[in-house]
């Protein structure tokens, strides 16, 4: 089993979420690059939804759990 | 799995079953401020942006002083209490001196808040003259109801006798002890006190020598900028008083959860004394675009504060450092692998890991605050509300939200309603806090103004760099409401586990740091010479401003009336109406305002 | 007391940094020029504004060549004068007080941003380069009105600006 665990595909969802989108204002505020919102916010689910997608399937992620991962103490 | 969690370790409430009745009191009365608070805020969220208007323009600053004063003072300071007593009960390991003592601060802690809120809540009833509307930083000339400053009073001092029951536990316990290292919890728990107690001088002072006796009517007159530099005084180091909290737990309680140790006793301490010698003598960093302070005194407290990130920037290291052992102990290996054992599935690892990156994010835009002179580009813009929702608002708050559920099933022998639940709730605030922080900043860098209930101007419009208005009060909207969507499914997770089936072994010990206490110098538990210190330094930092304020503007300033904070009546046509109508609700204001409707 | 070697190189890296930030600041302030607000616009009694020659009438001066003072009062919900207008190519120094409650002064878009607080005088020169328009809002909370407090600063090309005839 490669998959990475629920929990993982959710935390990483959401920080990735903030990071892809988070992106857009430093683009805007430091280089000038003005990107369409719409456009942006669609490629940034786009990006995350994949990942989590890979990552659910085992597409990547390839480290097996070990299993201290299963422990939830 | 379920077993797992059991450690089969009695727990606190098991141990000191008084005790726990006090710190479960003292975290309900938290989460309800919090939850208060976030309604109050979800209502600004999208009132500002235009996005949907429930209240008058003129009520969304009664909303906001109820909002700041929530989070800021009940939310974050009941939890310390609650968190504090547990902190030294568990290190000391013996109970309270009087468990009377300690219901009788939380109780006036309890009948303080509940004074400022009626102030504040009364701005809503025009029928009473009863209001607050002055916000969280209380600035005069602008006056609130004498129930409000009497109610900070009776606060504080509920918070200064809390501190007293700590050092008397310090006290039996050295007594008892007299060899012993004072333990790295209970170390934690003394020095914020006696930062705590030097910080309030200030605000101690500009209440009740000042405030309260004004809004009474005994003196009509005050000195706008004295009484607003003693609330800086204060109104600095208080923010690391909500932070200290979370600090302890990210050095004693984090390091346990991720499956290691402590990486340094030593250096926890040495952090805590620098908190205790540095928070205090830097409050004039608010102040950097005042009239009436010299240069000089901003350029020393600038310096103070660049200072002072030093012991953020060592906790950043040791909290890395002790959850990277964790991982490499559950197997982890790799530059970076070692991440992929950590246990992400824990509710309380995760929200406080999430809550450490967002404070390293807004450490950063404080050290923009700090600079001086970029401080005019940011001054009182929503910038400066984006960077301390990502510090108390996220660093703080969701620290404490993640700690709770570690440390509530120790404290009712009952299991966490749900795990899952509690993992999407932090993840959920981290998003939406990433949203809504992140539109803060950039709007306010734009200059769009914080506390402002319509900030849409007839004369002129906002020119962004990128985007438009339009989208970031969008995001910012959507930010507030994903935030109090996660406090609604905290408040019901905590509440809902009181449904839970009584277990027994379900506590949690904390490991030991890897360089123990017997590494770090004698010195630092001198907390006497480290209170000297500290008292100079704010003497230095603050005697000669001052003494440039009263000189220059008298104690009580001349020429300056009050302006009290009062909603005016809705207008004699109304007011027919309304005594028909609700005589009521006039008798009502009449007992709660003492005045005649 | 033992320190690990990578907690040395840490410490040693942030003070690097501190330093660093501290020196930004210092540069901007001397090399740059960056004046902060300070102390010497002076005390006023704030209850007597009409009876003080610079504030009873609030209005904006000439001074010298391209160099213009302002006398504002900000009060709950206004600015006066508004507009505040002045030729392009000078140096403004605002004069700022308040009879009531602290309010905030922002030209927007720039960094002409400070506190006026009542019984105390603010002082803040900008230099004025391009025509154009500026609003100016009070960003510190001053009553129930307080989202409608706004002015205007019009930066007129230098050729159109009128002098108005009451500079001498």
């Amino acid at each position: 089993m490669n998959r990475t665990s629920k929990a993982g595909i959710l935390v990483g969802s959401g920080m990735l979420f903030v990071i892809v989108w988070e992106i857009r204002s430093a683009l805007g505020l430091l280089v000038g690059i003005d990107t369409n919102p719409q456009l942006y916010m669609l490629l940034t689910l786009a990006i995350v939804g994949l990942t989590a997608f890979a990552l659910a399937i085992g597409l990547i992620g390839v480290t097996p759990e070990t299993p201290a991962d299963e422990d939830t103490s | 799995m379920s077993e797992q969690l059991e450690s089969g370790a009695p727990t606190f409430l098991d141990d000191y079953p008084k005790e726990a009745a006090v710190v479960k009191a003292a975290l309900w009365s938290s989460f309800i401020a919090l939850a208060l608070g976030a309604v109050f805020g979800v209502i600004q969220a999208l009132h500002r942006t235009n996005i949907l208007r429930l209240i008058d323009s003129t009520d969304y600053y009664t909303v906001l002083t109820a909002h700041g004063v929530l989070m800021v003072v009940s939310f974050t300071i009941f939890f310390l209490v609650g968190l504090f007593t547990w902190a030294t009960v568990r290190s000391f390991d013996r109970g309270v001196e009087s468990i009377r003592y300690t219901w009788t601060w939380y109780g006036l802690m309890v009948a303080g808040t509940l004074m400022a809120v009626v102030a504040i809540l009364g701005g809503f009833v025009p029928q009473t003259d009863i209001s607050a509307d002055v916000l969280f930083t209380f600035y005069a000339p602008m006056q609130a109801h004498p129930l409000f400053y009497g109610g900070l009073t009776i606060f504080v001092i509920g918070t200064w006798l809390a501190g007293a029951d700590w050092f008397w536990s310090w006290r039996a316990w050295k007594a008892e002890n007299p060899d012993e290292r004072i333990p790295l919890q209970a170390f934690m728990v003394l020095t914020t006190m006696l930062m705590w107690y030097i910080a309030t001088i200030g605000i101690a002072i500009a209440v009740v020598v000042f405030l309260l006796p004004w809004s009474l009517g005994i003196f009509d007159q005050i000195n706008p900028l004295l009484t607003r530099t003693l609330f800086w005084f204060w109104g600095h180091p208080v923010v690391y008083f909500w932070l200290m909290p979370a600090y302890l737990l990210w050095y004693t309680v984090l390091p346990t959860i991720s499956g290691g140790r402590l990486f340094s006793d030593p250096l926890a301490r040495g952090v805590f004394v620098l908190f205790l010698l540095l928070s205090t003598p830097v409050g004039i960093h608010h102040q950097y675009v005042d009239p009436g302070i010299a240069e000089g005194f901003k350029v020393i407290a600038m310096t103070n504060t660049m200072f002072l990130l030093l012991p953020s920037l060592l906790t950043a290291f040791t909290v890395v450092a002790s959850v990277e052992h964790g991982a490499r102990q559950r197997g982890g290996t790799g530059l970076f692998g070692w991440l992929r054992a950590l246990p992400w599935r824990d509710p309380a690892f995760t929200g406080m890991m999430l809550a450490g990156l967002m404070f390293a994010a807004g450490g950063f835009s404080g050290m923009i605050n700090a600079g001086m002179n970029i401080n005019y580009l940011i001054h009182n813009t929503i910038w400066v509300p984006g960077h301390f929702h990502l510090t108390v608002g996220t660093a703080v708050a969701l620290t404490f939200m993640a700690a709770t559920y570690w440390l509530w099933p120790q404290l009712t022998n009952r299991r966490l309603f749900s795990r899952p639940i509690a993992l999407a709730q932090v993840v959920i605030w981290f998003v939406g806090m990433g949203l809504m922080s992140n539109a803060m900043h950039v709007m306010g860098l734009f200059g769009v103004p914080r506390r402002t209930a319509e900030p849409q101007y007839e004369g002129f419009e906002f020119v962004t760099s990128f985007g438009s208005i339009t989208e970031l009060r969008l995001q910012l909207a959507i930010g507030g409401t994903l935030l109090f969507i996660s406090t609604v499914l905290f408040v019901s997770n905590i509440a809902l586990s009181a449904g839970a089936p009584k277990l027994s072994g379900l506590g949690k010990p904390l490991s030991e740091p890897l360089s123990g206490a017997h590494d770090s110098p004698e010195i630092l538990d001198n907390l006497k010479l480290w209170f000297g210190i500290a008292f100079v330094l704010v003497v230095l930092a603050y005697s000669l401003p001052l003494a440039s304020i009263i000189s220059r503007g008298g104690v009580l300033g001349p020429g300056v009336d009050p302006v009290p904070m009062i909603i005016e009546p809705l207008g004699a046509t109304l007011e027919p109406l309304v005594a028909s109508l609700q005589p009521l609700l006039g008798r009502l204001a009449a007992v709660v305002g003492g005045v005649g409707a | 007391m033992n320190i690990h070697n990578y907690e040395k190189l840490w410490l040693v890296l942030a003070m690097v940094m501190i330093i660093g930030f501290i020196s930004t600041v210092v540069y901007g302030a001397t090399a740059v020029g960056i004046e902060m607000v300070n102390d010497e616009g002076g005390t006023i009694d704030s209850t007597a504004l009409e009876e003080d020659d610079r504030f009873a009438e609030p209005r904006v001066e000439r001074v010298g060549d391209n160099e213009y003072e302002a006398y504002v009062v900000a009060r709950q919900f206004i600015f006066e004068p508004d507009p505040i207008e002045i030729p392009a190519n000078s140096t403004l120094t605002f004069y700022v007080t308040s009879p009531d409650v602290i309010h905030g002064f922002e030209v927007v878009g720039t960094n002409a941003n400070a506190m006026v607080i009542p019984g105390e005088v603010t002082e803040l020169t900008v230099e004025l380069n391009e025509p154009g328009e500026y609003g100016i809002l009070c960003n510190e909370y001053c009553g129930g009105g307080h989202h409608t407090m706004e002015g205007k600063l019009i930066v007129q090309p230098e050729d159109e600006f009128e002098q108005g005839g009451n500079d001498e």
